[in-house]
């Protein structure tokens, strides 16, 4: 088959006046056919958006060519012609929104064309029904949810009826809903014969794809497809990469029982290959051997609402009537779609927003109170957004660190907390404290922004999404320095919309739907009410969903098994021999 | 310190009501009109007729708006202050010669009827042009409002003017507003939770300076990098400053409609003429 896309011998450096070519690209070939889905993985900074960005002729090869249905982007007088058959959807749709209203945007796009105004009408029409959105079609999009920004993004990219349609991480920011939402949508272009380029960090939605390209340091090291290279670990690692979970749970089931039973690269494969169950033994009755230990309290909140913009035509209730309590000393996780209330809670918990009504008390610190300083409030409750490095402001590693502790006035010698810290989080004091922020990688920067509030040395650290948009080895190093960072009189709250980080380091966790508590307690109480999640839009963590699987086959897997270890435990223990 | 910390509500530019009234169910380019007929017409007025009748068809708007009455006022009271300052001034230094009754006379100043006069128009002119401005927000929402210039502009595209560039312009402007308040906001808590100072007002111009720093530098950094990403997001779908716009389509323009524009019209030829 003619391939759509040609790439060959590209090469891209950047050049900063008086500076040395950085090259970011190197000698990369290949050739994506019609119809194909390919997915474009690697570790964060291997040049994947570069690279997306060549293939619409954003940005021009140093060297060698990119070809589009045979057009070069080098020609300027075909440039339009390629991006209209190239759609490109961007990594944060907010910012590739242009018009003030939803349909204005969609159209932004077809009137660039100089399509006539009955068509760009009929067009907008249609691609606000498929993307759900036609009634919203006059809201300002600074108004929309980000799983409906998401949305719009590709609604604006699909009006123009591309061939091929490039995505970067277009599930990133989403929920689980929204993320199967999303691949309905991937599904339903593939099933049109578009021809999709999907650039993703989640090893799961790689394995998808009918074909795998991977970026390692700006040179393309594999192009086949995922069966061959998730059966490769060590060269996984190599490239900052993991096999898929479906793969590692498969894998783990086979060592510990010795022989070769599960096999998949998604769920649902490895679903179809569990065996029935032959074997003695009977399902062992749910014995819950976590359980919420009976500490103190560090965080009381009892009956918290909050209303944005209140009396205003946009008023939103985000929080109605959230009671919980967290014990000192325990990770606790707070699980929730997009919209549940799950940051406006967070902010509540160091007092940058203050209950408009009910009570809460956090590290003996009574929240209520309008004359409680903020400061305060944040030297002992220490909170990180999302993506936080979005928010440095200093050049170096080490000012950057120590800002909160100068800015607080805290005791003791500043280098020496600023060096504490910083091995705390696993950076070298010597070789990091001045260095440009600018120079780091993704999980370094993430890093830094932890240690500019561990340096404070709250009791309560507070992290909203802390894996978001972090490539596989970055996201297991912060996940083990969560572990680490917990101690007996320091409590860790962490939101996340990846259930298995949640399973992996949390202890207790809350479910909000709607601004309220629907689901409280263990890991294993809470991730073994399968229906009460589903209907809160979340899913299970994938190895709770495969002892579901196994249970289903006759397995003696108990049902609370939802981490990779205990369903080895319970494997070795109940079925193997 | 209690921050609100809803920035986002703080910048709307006035308060637009997305309610369904007689007069936001005109058309766009017809309310536009009738707001800039009737500006004319205040700007223009010299006698009290010619400020009284704009003033009587921007109350008839109020109410056709279903615009609160008591919320129209609320409006005028934060410039109160200085249109009782600048008709003070008015009735004091203006230069329409003593024709009237002379009140009192000093060397460099005179207070007669007509400086009395001068300073009652003043502040009905002020006052009608702060109620005019509030009903035009309270009924033009951001995307009304670049349909309609775009609508209304459309005839200075056969001048080969960049009528759609300049639309644009307005465009991501309006759209960046509340990108950049969203993205001040995150900035400014994610600071006030490593220590920043927000309610502090001590110190000079350079400790204030080194107070805000920290939200300008990521501000300034990430509107930057979201301008760099737009540009790009444009290229992407085709954008060329040569196109011209086809555009979604109007209404026609109903026979009420006209209505609506020949009353503010009147309105705009009497404050000319008087």
């Amino acid at each position: 088959m003619k391939p759509v896309i040609e790439v060959k011998d590209l090469n891209f450096s950047y050049q900063n006046p008086g500076e040395e070519i950085f090259p970011v690209l190197k000698d990369i070939s290949f050739e994506i056919t019609s119809g194909e889905f390919v997915a474009l993985i690697g570790a964060n900074g291997s040049g994947k958006t570069t690279l997306a960005r060549h293939l619409n002729g954003l940005l021009l090869p140093t060297s060698g060519e990119v070809l589009v249905n045979g057009l070069n982007t080098r020609d300027p007088t075909v440039l339009n012609t390629i991006r209209a058959r190239v759609g490109m959807v961007f990594q944060f749709p907010e910012d590739q929104i242009v018009a003030t209203s939803v349909e204005d945007d969609v159209a932004f796009g077809m009137e660039n064309e100089g399509m006539p105004t009955h068509q760009i009408t009929k067009r907008v029409k249609v691609a606000l029904r498929e993307m759900d959105l036609w009634k919203l079609r006059t809201r300002p999009p600074h108004l929309l949810s980000v799983g409906q920004m998401q949305r719009l993004a590709l609604a604006g990219i699909l009006a123009r009826e591309p061939e091929i349609i490039l995505m970067d991480e277009p599930t990133v920011m989403l929920d689980h809903a929204g993320k199967r939402a999303t691949w309905e949508q991937i599904e339903r272009l593939l099933e049109k014969g578009k021809t999709i380029l999907l650039i993703t960090h989640d090893m799961d939605e790689a394995a998808r794809a009918e074909r795998v390209l991977v970026l390692h340091e700006g040179k393309l090291v594999y192009s086949g497809v995922p069966n061959e290279l998730f059966s490769g670990k060590n060269k996984l690692n190599k490239f900052k990469l993991e096999i898929p979970l479906a793969v590692q749970i498969g894998d783990e089931m086979n060592k510990t029982l010795g022989k070769k039973l599960f096999s998949g690269h998604e769920l649902d494969e490895l679903r179809n290959s569990i065996p029935r169950f032959k074997g003695k033994g009977t399902i062992p009755s749910a014995i819950d051997s976590q359980r919420m230990e009976n500490r103190k309290p560090v965080v009381v909140s009892n009956d918290v609402s909050h209303t944005y913009m209140q009396e205003t035509p946009f008023e939103s209730r985000a929080l109605r009537g959230v009671t919980l309590d967290i014990p000192r000393g325990s990770i606790h996780g707070l699980i929730g779609a997009t919209g549940s209330g799950k940051s406006t809670l967070l902010q509540h918990l160091n007092g940058l927003y203050r209950p408009q009504s009910g009570t809460l008390r956090v590290a003996n610190l009574d929240l209520n109170d309008p004359n409680l300083p903020l400061s305060t409030i944040c030297r002992r409750v220490g909170l990180a957004f999302q993506n936080p490095e979005n928010q440095f402001f200093h050049t170096y590693v080490g000012d950057e660190i120590a800002y909160a502790a100068r800015q607080l006035s805290l005791p003791g010698n500043l280098g020496h907390r600023v060096k504490t810290v910083m091995e705390q989080v696993g950076m070298d004091f010597n070789k990091f404290k001045d260095r440009p922020l600018a120079t780091l990688s993704g999980g370094e920067r993430r890093k830094v922004s932890l240690a500019s509030i561990l340096v404070m040395d709250p009791e309560v650290l507070v992290l909203d999404e802390p894996t978001a948009g972090l490539d596989p080895q970055a996201r297991r190093e912060l996940l083990k320095f969560i572990r680490c960072c917990r101690r007996v009189d320091r409590t860790i709250i962490l939101s996340s919309q990846n259930m298995e980080d949640i399973a992996e380091v949390a202890d207790s966790v809350t479910v909000l739907y709607e601004g309220r508590v629907i689901l409280r307690g263990t890991v294993v109480q809470v991730f073994s009410r399968t229906d009460e999640l589903h209907k809160a839009g979340l899913q299970v963590p994938a190895v709770a969903q495969v002892s579901i699987w196994l249970r289903e086959k006759g397995w003696p897997i108990p049902p609370e098994t939802v981490r990779l270890d205990q369903l080895r435990r319970s494997l070795k223990k109940n079925a193997a021999g | 310190m209690n921050e609100t910390w809803d920035y986002l509500s703080q910048v709307t530019i006035g308060q637009y009501s997305p309610i369904d009234s007689a007069f936001h169910r005109l058309d766009v380019r017809v309310r536009m009109l009738t707001i800039f007929f009737l500006l004319v017409g205040l700007l223009a007025a010299r006698l009290p007729i010619g400020l009284l009748v704009p003033l009587l068809i921007i109350l008839i708007l109020i109410f056709a708006a279903c615009m609160p009455f008591r919320y129209a006022l609320r409006g005028l009271i934060p410039p109160l202050p200085f249109i009782l300052i600048l008709a003070g001034l008015q009735i004091l230094f203006n230069n329409y010669g003593d024709t009237g009754t002379v009140y009192f006379r000093a060397t460099w100043f005179t207070f007669s009827l007509v400086d009395i006069w001068a300073g009652l128009a003043l502040v009905v002119r002020f006052c009608a042009l702060v109620l005019l401005l509030g009903v035009a927000s309270f009924c033009l929402s951001t995307t009304d409002l670049v349909k309609g210039l775009g609508a209304l502009m459309r005839p200075l595209e056969c001048l080969h003017l960049p009528v759609r560039d300049f639309i644009l312009i307005i465009q991501v402007t309006l759209r960046f507003i509340p990108l950049l308040a969203l993205t001040a906001e995150r900035i400014a808590k994610a600071q006030a939770s490593r220590g920043a100072d927000w309610g502090g007002k001590k110190g000079g111009l350079i400790a204030r300076g080194r107070r805000v720093a920290p939200i300008l530098v990521p501000l300034f950094v990430q509107a930057l990098r979201k301008a760099e990403i737009m540009a790009l997001a444009m290229d992407s779908r085709g954008y060329r400053s040569t196109a011209k716009i086809p555009g979604l389509p109007y209404k026609k323009i109903q026979p009420g409609e006209i209505l609506a524009i020949g009353v503010s019209v009147g309105a705009m030829v009497i404050g000319l003429l008087y």
